[in-house]
């Protein structure tokens, strides 16, 4: 028994000590001729939902299709500026009201169809006619395109297509400044090949009860524009998809490309560790272990997003989160620095306002830093008008004692761990907080904008970028059931700043990163929410994989010229 | 022995509508919307949009009308389309079948064909050294947890030694190969059926030295019959009791999936899938993963008391 129990801990002793397993590996020097050949493995926690991106709005689907499909403009993977993808160039008219998109010569899809506008065409109005869809918003201003939905018309009459099928003209009832980009996929994000989805749905009906909800081609993509022809899917396993020899970039150098499905990152983990999987992302906690691997190569960006302590200023049981001093009081008295440093072990920046750091129109050098300061807090709340209570708890001015609840989803360690501090630290300055925890879909019918009942809560938010229009977060027309104004943010000059950078009238970036900041000015003072952090994004790959570079806007941008050094 | 069966099927009824009734109102009456989680965080969702999703999954319907429209489809094995992977259940659930099946019937093989023989020299050795050898690594093996012992083999065996694969079906590249998919097997197989490699001993072992002790296997010894056949034939067969009554709801363990196990070693069966359904809301899996679990155990009963039947003389049918 001794023997056995000297043996398993020995055991564990080995692997505590030691994960990281020695090997030479090779790096290639620049101007190595590649050679082509091999499989690369990408390491995701899902399958898709479905490969019909009008039908998917999680990230693990795209991980998917961004594999066979494209839009027609994308972000430059280095300075993140708009530019052609399949569309050699775009045009938005004077008067912002007809976009024009020119596609490149001689495109072709992966079984040799040539790539029209009529694809672009069918996409918009597949989308529109989905009755499962999430994805019509980027129409609310095309002419035509609610006609289309209900069944008033066979075609979308705001979508033409030109010059033979090479230039798609979009016509507007209403400026949108987001426009060029929002319908670059036209509306589901990435473009369907018209040919093959036509035998299960004709778009030139008025019949509303056809949609492309349902066929076979959703979870088996017929042709592809991007990098990858997809081979097989084997659920909760892997898709497997083959080189494209007609991508517009060249074919890639890799033979094989998998999308392998994971039951967790300490699934991934392990697997990256024996060279199973090529790259994947990674958690904050396993960074350190992972770089003192030889075998692997780590890559650490922003993300376009943030996490926030979000206020309700129109809450019943907490008058004082209507006060801006107050706001700014609790924004002093919670230790972000600390939330870093512990919590997410320093991979992730600060947040002072509503941009997050990855975006082109992020500045911070004339916000307020709201370093961690309890002298200060309780400072403001006594300008505030709060008055200390023999209990250590401050009295508001109509005398009742400043507690209030602060929400969150579980299971969400990051969260739970944040709230736990928060309360810790409130209490230091004299405000007390009772830590209430729920599953996500009951905190998002909780915050559910307008609800008095609610007063503080712990949440996210991912993909607010690159673009910086925020209208939908800030402006208070969204202050609305279902809208993302849950914190009841008013103030009209923020209103007006916001109109301006959504509808112009000039869409104009350098114009629109201006007001942008102005904006972010504004919402540092008055700090409807607390930015606690933006965390990274922290991504592994094989060392031996070369031209492997993946930035904050793309992982895979440049995936035909990887190639898998021996 | 039919009319038995007939019976027993019958009575099944009643506990089966209960089943159902209960599954439908407990999803349905569930705090989370799956509207709202369909929608995620996603911006600029108008109310008019959710009401349409609403009515288009049927959900706008009063409870009543739900449950019956539910009862009929249920009856076709239809559960209706997964709210997350927008196909039919069934479809969804029978392309992870088989992988679960492949592990719960060897880990089930493996865990009689050591376990029994185990129990039987335990038995047949007791207070000397095999018996006290099989006494120990029941207990410690007993001790262990699974998701222990399946990790601890992931990181030494797989991570460590690179003795076996760190988890997945198959190699890439090498999907039909036979001996490859057999080789991710042992971890997985392993574990599940570690439980059983332990118990079965235990059970065997206590069983027999009770019923090696009865009068009737004095007699059978003194009537000069084989001491190996005494013990195949006789004791065995009474000793086995127990075991069947444990292996009771074999075909949910069969079927259902392994949760655990399956989520270390990232194997893509049941068990995960209905894990991942139950974390996502996806109330159609999660209905018929409760309702066929349930159709399964009440079948397994009946299964249970044929076999009684069949290996204990003492239990007679009353017809």
């Amino acid at each position: 028994m001794r023997r056995l129990v000297a043996s398993i801990t020995a055991a564990l002793l080995v692997v505590t000590a030691c994960t990281a397993t020695p090997s030479t590996t090779p790096q290639a020097s620049a101007g190595e001729k590649p050679v082509p050949g091999g499989t690369l493995v990408r390491a995701v926690t899902g399958d898709p939902k479905s490969f019909n991106p009008i039908l998917v709005t999680d990230t693990t689907s795209y991980r998917y299709i961004e594999a066979v499909y494209q839009d027609l403009l994308r972000r430059d993977p280095k300075t993140s500026e708009l530019t052609g993808r399949l569309a050699e160039k775009f045009e938005l008219s004077k008067d912002g009201l007809t976009l024009t998109y020119t596609l490149r010569d001689g495109l072709k899809w992966s079984d040799g169809t040539p790539f029209t506008g009529e694809d672009y065409k069918y996409t918009a109005e597949a989308t529109m006619r989905s009755k499962r869809t999430t994805r019509q918003t980027a129409f609310t201003n095309v002419l035509g395109a609610q006609d289309y939905k209900d069944g008033k018309t066979d075609e979308i009459k705001g979508i033409q297509v030109k010059d033979g099928g090479k230039s798609i003209v979009i016509t507007f009832s209403k400026t949108l400044c987001t426009a060029v980009e929002d319908l670059s996929g036209a509306g589901a994000g990435y473009l369907l090949p018209s040919k093959h989805f036509k035998q299960y749905f004709d778009p030139r009906t008025t019949d509303t009860s056809k949609t492309i909800d349902d066929n076979p081609l959703n979870m088996a993509p017929p042709a592809s524009m991007g990098p990858w022809v997809f081979k097989d899917f084997k659920p909760g396993d892997r898709a497997t998809f083959t080189k494209n020899p007609n991508y517009y970039l060249g074919a890639p150098l890799i033979d094989e490309f998998i999308v392998k499905v994971y039951s967790d990152a300490a699934a991934i983990k392990a697997a990256l560790l024996v060279g199973e999987v090529s790259f994947a992302g990674v958690e904050p906690k396993d960074w350190d272990e992972l770089t003192k691997v030889e075998s692997l190569k780590g890559f650490e960006f922003a993300d376009f997003g943030w996490n926030y302590l979000a206020w309700n200023a129109e809450s019943t049981k907490a008058p004082w989160l209507a006060n801006k001093l107050v706001r700014q009081a609790l924004t002093y008295g919670v230790n972000r620095q600390a939330i870093i440093d512990k919590i997410v072990f320093g991979h992730g920046k600060l947040v002072y306002a509503a941009q997050p750091p990855a975006n082109a129109a992020y500045k911070d050098d004339d916000l307020n830093k709201y370093p961690f300061d309890p002298q200060k807090a309780k400072q403001l709340l006594e300008q505030a008008g709060a008055k200390m209570g023999s209990d250590g708890i401050y009295r508001w001015t109509d005398g009742t004692p400043m507690k209030m609840r602060i929400e969150t989803n579980q299971p969400n360690t990051v969260r739970e761990t944040i709230l736990q501090l928060a309360q810790e630290q409130y209490k230091q300055i004299g405000v007390s907080i009772d830590a209430q925890l729920m599953s996500f879909n009951t905190l998002l019918e909780r915050i559910r904008c307008c609800g008095k009942d609610f007063e503080g809560w712990i949440s996210g938010f991912t993909g607010l970028g690159p673009d910086p229009d925020q209208e939908s977060l800030w402006h208070s027309s969204h202050i609305a059931p279902n809208e993302f104004n849950r914190w009841r943010y008013r103030n009209p000059s923020v209103d007006r700043l916001l109109d301006q950078i959504h509808s112009g009238p000039d869409c104009n970036e350098a114009t629109r990163n201006k007001l942008v900041h102005d904006v972010d000015k504004q919402l540092n003072e008055d700090v409807p929410v607390i930015w606690l952090y933006s965390g990274n994004n922290l991504i592994f790959g094989q060392k031996n994989i070369q031209n492997f570079a993946p930035t904050s806007v793309s992982t895979i941008y440049n995936i035909e010229q990887w190639w898998i050094k021996k | 022995m039919g009319r038995f069966v007939l019976r027993r099927l019958v009575q099944a009824v009643p506990t089966l509508f209960g089943i159902l009734l209960l599954t439908f109102l407990l999803t349905r009456l569930s705090p989370s919307d799956p509207v709202a989680l369909m929608f995620g965080d996603r911006f600029n969702v108008t109310e008019e949009q959710r009401q349409e999703l609403r009515h288009n999954l049927g959900l706008d319907e009063p409870l009543p009308v739900q449950f019956i429209t539910y009862l009929g489809k249920v009856a076709v094995l239809d559960f209706g389309n997964s709210f997350i992977y927008h196909r039919p259940v069934m479809q969804v659930i029978a392309e992870r079948l088989p992988n679960s099946l492949q592990l719960s019937i060897a880990a089930l093989l493996v865990g009689l064909v050591i376990g029994v023989p185990l129990g039987i020299v335990a038995a047949l050795t007791r207070g000397r050294l095999p018996d006290h050898v099989i006494r120990l690594t029941s207990v410690v093996g007993h001790a262990i947890p699974t998701f222990w012992f399946g990790l601890l083999f992931v990181l030494v065996l797989g991570v460590q030694l690179r003795w076996f694969p760190v988890g997945s079906m198959n190699a890439i590249g090498r999907e039909s190969d036979i001996l490859d998919r057999l080789w991710h097997m042992v971890g997985p197989v392993l574990t599940l059926s570690l439980g059983a490699i332990s118990n079965y001993p235990r059970f065997l072992r206590t069983q027999m030295l009770e019923e090696l002790s009865q009068d009737y296997v004095r007699t059978a010894h003194s009537k000069g019959l084989r001491g190996r056949l005494v013990v195949t034939r006789h004791v065995l067969r009474n000793a086995i009791i127990p075991l069947v009554t444990s292996l009771g709801g074999i075909l949910t363990i069969l079927i259902g999936g392994a949760v655990i196990t399956e989520q270390i070693f990232n194997w893509p069966g049941l068990g995960r899938l209905f894990f991942e359904a139950l974390v996502n809301k996806d109330f159609p899996i999660v209905q018929a993963n409760v309702v066929v679990g349930s159709a399964l155990l009440l079948l397994s009963y009946i299964l249970r008391d044929v076999v009684y039947v069949i290996v204990d003389p003492r239990i007679k049918v009353k017809a």
